[in-house]
């Protein structure tokens, strides 16, 4: 009889935890509709990793460069691991876990987190950390990103947070159970809409320029992390308009970048050399870039990429074309299909 | 047969301690948003009350931080330039209308636009206590006491959920702007 109460205690217990983590899965926000960038962060673990260069950073990042440009016209393979609001400690920790599933040439790091010294919202948290994986670097990133009364069990199991939405489950909630609709392309947001710059308001005068020591702290650990496996930090601010990005800011980082042999670009002085037009390439009045505008600047950082850093064109590789061609195909499938929306607008 | 229910009597007592343990954890951990949204206004200003903090005059109105923006804008007029942003991590928009001596920004409280910030662009207008950009840190205090917190060279006073914030350099008012603070 021993061995059916042992059966039965594991089965029981097993039932428990299992029903732990399905009740856990259903509550959990599915940001598969509205708010889809809370699913950018776990696509990366869809991947079969063998990306040379990895982005890092927030919106300026994944709605800003088209892995796919690159693929197609550089045979450079590329993952954007970019959340909205992604604080510099975020975008550390997540190069840190990179490494545990591959090892790129470039990590290309979008410096606007460079304002942000400290946590600024459970929320924007929220859309970095809950798709996670769990690991250490999970659990250092949680700890740095906590706000005072946030507790870390709450991150760790989310059922802790979501419960509530128990009372809130929606169709969606039970369709995307399992999987998740397919909505980005290697870590890219695509939108193909056009709104133009019209205008964009001054930034607001600041008692002081300095980025804090926190920022330069985990700028200085990104830089060490590349250095001590052998990989390339390119440092890069986004042509986007808005959030305003000071010329005391740029000063800082080319200083950095300089003496720290980085290279440094910033998109908001090569609109010229990149073709940027801020009438055709922003969906959002210059906040971020549309298809258009991903391509071209995608178009313009590639031959860097080959040149500066000796990224290879890897088109040759058959199993990896195999790869690219259905992300290709994905891809233009998803701009026909947003074209198509807007022609019947 | 009686041990074995024996047996099942047990197990079933485990299984609802086990779910019970859940719930209880579930239940009692977490619960500071009972709502489980991860809302644009979760930790920022939410909610209409009355202002008593420091108000901008301009126009024969008084503006105020957290106000309902509709009336406000009715009454100015059309702004010179108008920006929105839409947010990276939820609907809704945050704006900003200028106006030739003033700059003032939204957050979304509902279905309602709130005052989150107003900055004074020139001196030709000034705080309702008199002061204007070019002034002196010591015209700052005698306006405003010396129950400010300082730091670096920003000067601040916090009134009922709103700060007035003066940046000072080389003993001259650089910048005016009123900010909304969360809570209650």
């Amino acid at each position: 009889m021993k061995w059916v109460k042992v059966t039965l205690r594991i089965g029981v217990v097993s039932l428990v935890i299992a029903s732990f983590f399905f009740i856990q899965r259903l509550v959990m926000p599915k940001y598969v509709n509205g708010i889809v960038e809370g699913s950018l962060i776990e696509t990366y673990y869809e991947e079969e990793g063998n990306h040379d260069v990895i982005f890092v950073g927030d919106c300026e990042v994944y709605e800003c460069f088209s892995p796919v440009a690159l693929w197609e016209e550089y045979g450079i393979p590329s993952f954007i691991r970019g959340s909205a609001q992604q604080l510099i400690w975020q975008s550390y920790y997540l190069m840190e876990e990179t490494l545990r599933y591959e090892k790129p040439k470039v990590f290309i790091f979008n410096v606007l987190a460079m304002k942000y010294n400290e946590p600024q919202k459970e929320a924007y948290n929220r859309l970095t950390l809950d798709g996670m994986r769990l690991s250490s670097a999970k659990i250092k990133s949680i700890k740095a990103s906590m706000m005072e009364d946030e507790n870390m069990i709450d991150y760790i199991i989310p059922l802790f947070r979501y419960h509530s939405r128990w009372s809130e489950l929606s169709f969606d909630d039970f369709r995307y159970f399992f999987n998740k609709k397919k909505l980005f392309h290697n870590g890219y947001y695509m939108r193909v809409d056009v709104r133009p710059v019209t205008t964009f308001p001054q930034g607001k005068k600041l008692p002081d320029y300095s980025f804090g020591d926190n920022a330069w702290g985990y700028l200085e650990k990104m830089k060490k992390l590349c250095d001590n496996n052998d990989i390339d930090l390119m440092l890069i601010k986004a042509p986007a308009i808005y959030p305003y990005w000071y010329d005391e800011w740029d000063e800082q980082i080319r200083e950095y970048a300089d003496s720290n042999d980085l290279i440094y670009l910033n998109f908001l002085d090569l609109i010229e050399e990149t073709g940027i037009d801020y009438n055709t390439d922003t969906y959002d009045t210059g906040l971020h870039m549309n298809l258009s505008g991903a391509e071209k600047l995608s178009r313009y950082l590639g031959p860097i990429l080959r040149e500066k850093y000796g990224v290879p064109d890897r088109r040759n590789d058959t199993e990896l074309s195999r790869i690219w061609e259905d992300k290709t195909t994905f891809y233009y499938e998803m701009k026909a299909a947003q074209e198509t929306e807007l022609a019947g607008k | 047969m009686i041990l074995l229910g024996d047996l099942m009597l047990r197990m079933k007592k485990t299984c609802v301690l086990s779910v019970a343990f859940i719930m209880v954890l579930t239940l009692f951990s977490g619960c500071a948003d009972p709502t489980g949204s991860l809302s644009n206004s979760d930790s920022e200003t939410s909610g209409a009350q009355d202002n008593e903090g420091y108000s901008f005059k301009t126009s024969g109105i008084a503006i105020s931080m957290h106000d309902d923006m509709a009336p406000i804008l009715d009454k100015l007029g059309e702004a010179k330039s108008y920006f929105e942003a839409e947010s990276c991590a939820f609907p809704g928009l945050e704006k900003t209308y200028t106006y030739s001596s003033f700059s003032l920004y939204t957050y979304e409280d509902g279905d309602i636009d709130r005052l989150a910030a107003l900055v004074i662009l020139d001196d030709s207008v000034g705080t309702a206590e008199g002061i204007y950009l070019n002034d002196s840190l010591d015209k700052i205090i005698a306006a405003y006491g010396s129950d400010y917190t300082h730091s670096l060279n920003l000067y601040s006073f916090e009134k009922d959920r709103m700060k007035l914030s003066f940046i000072v350099e080389d003993d001259i008012v650089t910048s005016i702007e009123y900010v909304a603070l969360a809570g209650e």
